[in-house]
């Protein structure tokens, strides 16, 4: 399974109409705004349709609450007598929490989380059946011959 | 007519010779870890050292939205590889969290996301923090941009683990203040406000030290960033 950026798909905006960019962006981000940028950051992939992801769920973005990650001052903790931080050194995650001390930017997180899907083998499958059904020949073919990115599935197997 | 079989869970306990355990042979391992007993204690029961760890977890890796005191077999077990030190594969229970909680908002509505910071962390090392900054549209309130508020004594305190008055101020405590947004990289402090000539000298200086030509147009109207919010 992976998350699947939403952001990926929009190439060229000025392929698309405007009436139809409005209808599809509900968004606290000003559209203008996201016009300008998906040129700006965008415009070096190869142009074809502007295509907007649409919405996986009903909920508007402003209803959305983000939970923001905390970091921690292990120094802090240890001069009051919490001593945990080889606990964490030993899951190799200081790095993770190193990172923690930044950003975030809640506005693109809940822009993209009401736009993100789950993409697992379920949906892999049916893109494949779907490019079957306009091409027959493509039964049983690869999914590089048929066009697709090849489907990486996560590693089962004990935790 | 016939005769109707039933198989569930009881009968292939009876029919192989066990014990029909409804319980995860999980429930002791983690009890003697957290409790150090077999049976299940409550919150109050864990010392500090734990109660702080399960906060961290339930604040950074596996968000938990609500209280803390009563956590899931998931939450418990998690938790005891990481005072047992076991190297548990931490990205896979991260994922698999994102998605139940994904889920749990295209399904019935929950209006709870977390892992923001996280998120916004992937976006950054994705390039489009770099393209937005770029664009010189974007300010750090239209993205509403914040940093978490910082676990240290004070939470200890809080959390009514330590008394207030045992709280220790140290000069390497971390601060959210220091914060800076990746919107602001390389970009001088000026904005429209600013008188014409500053606005020009700015624009000399960038040129002269990094080489790149600023805009008068690419000017934000309002001054980028300072502190960042804490959440």
């Amino acid at each position: 399974m992976k998350l699947v950026f939403p952001n990926s798909k929009l190439k060229n905006p000025k392929t698309s109409s405007s009436s139809s960019s409005s209808m599809a962006y509900s968004s606290s981000i000003p559209e203008s705004a996201i016009q300008e940028t998906t040129q700006g950051t965008f415009t070096q992939q190869e142009a074809s349709a502007y295509e907007i992801k649409g919405r996986t769920m009903s909920l508007e973005e402003w209803e959305l609450t983000v939970q923001v990650e905390r970091p921690i001052d292990f120094a802090s903790l240890l001069h009051h007598g919490c001593n945990i931080k080889e606990h964490y050194e030993s899951q190799d995650l200081i790095h993770y929490f190193n990172m923690l001390n930044g950003p975030t930017y809640e506005n693109l997180v809940k822009h993209f989380r009401v736009r993100a899907s789950v993409y697992d083998k379920h949906a892999a499958k049916l893109e494949e059946s779907e490019k079957v059904l306009i091409d027959p020949s493509l039964e049983g073919k690869s999914r590089e011959v048929m066009g697709l990115e090849p489907f990486v599935a996560l590693k089962s197997g004990l935790a | 007519m016939g005769v109707p079989v039933f198989i569930n869970q009881e009968i292939i306990a009876y029919v192989i010779g066990m014990d029909n355990n409804k319980k995860s042979p999980w429930n002791d391992v983690v009890n003697e870890t957290m409790f150090n007993n077999k049976k299940k204690g409550s919150y109050n029961n864990l010392s500090m050292e734990k109660k702080i760890m399960l906060k961290i977890q339930n604040e950074n890796l596996l968000p938990k939205g609500g209280g803390s005191d009563q956590p899931s077999l998931e939450h418990r077990v998690f938790l005891h590889f990481f005072i047992k030190k076991e190297k548990a594969n931490v990205p896979k229970y991260i994922f698999k969290h994102m998605i139940k909680t994904l889920k749990e908002s295209q399904l019935i509505n929950r209006a709870w996301i977390p892992y923001g910071r996280l998120i916004s962390e992937i976006f950054n090392q994705g390039g489009l923090l770099r393209g937005l900054s770029e664009t010189r549209g974007f300010t750090d309130d239209m993205l509403d941009t914040v940093t978490g508020k910082i676990i240290n004594g004070s939470t200890l305190a809080n959390m009514r683990l330590i008394k207030p008055e045992a709280i220790i101020k140290l000069e390497t405590d971390l601060k959210e203040s220091r914060v800076s947004s990746n919107l602001m990289e390389g970009f001088p402090p000026i904005c429209k406000q600013d008188p014409l000539d500053v606005q020009l000298f700015y624009i000399h200086d960038h040129l002269q030290s990094t080489g790149e030509e600023i805009q008068l147009e690419d000017i934000p109207e309002e001054m980028y960033g300072g502190t960042v919010k804490v959440a």
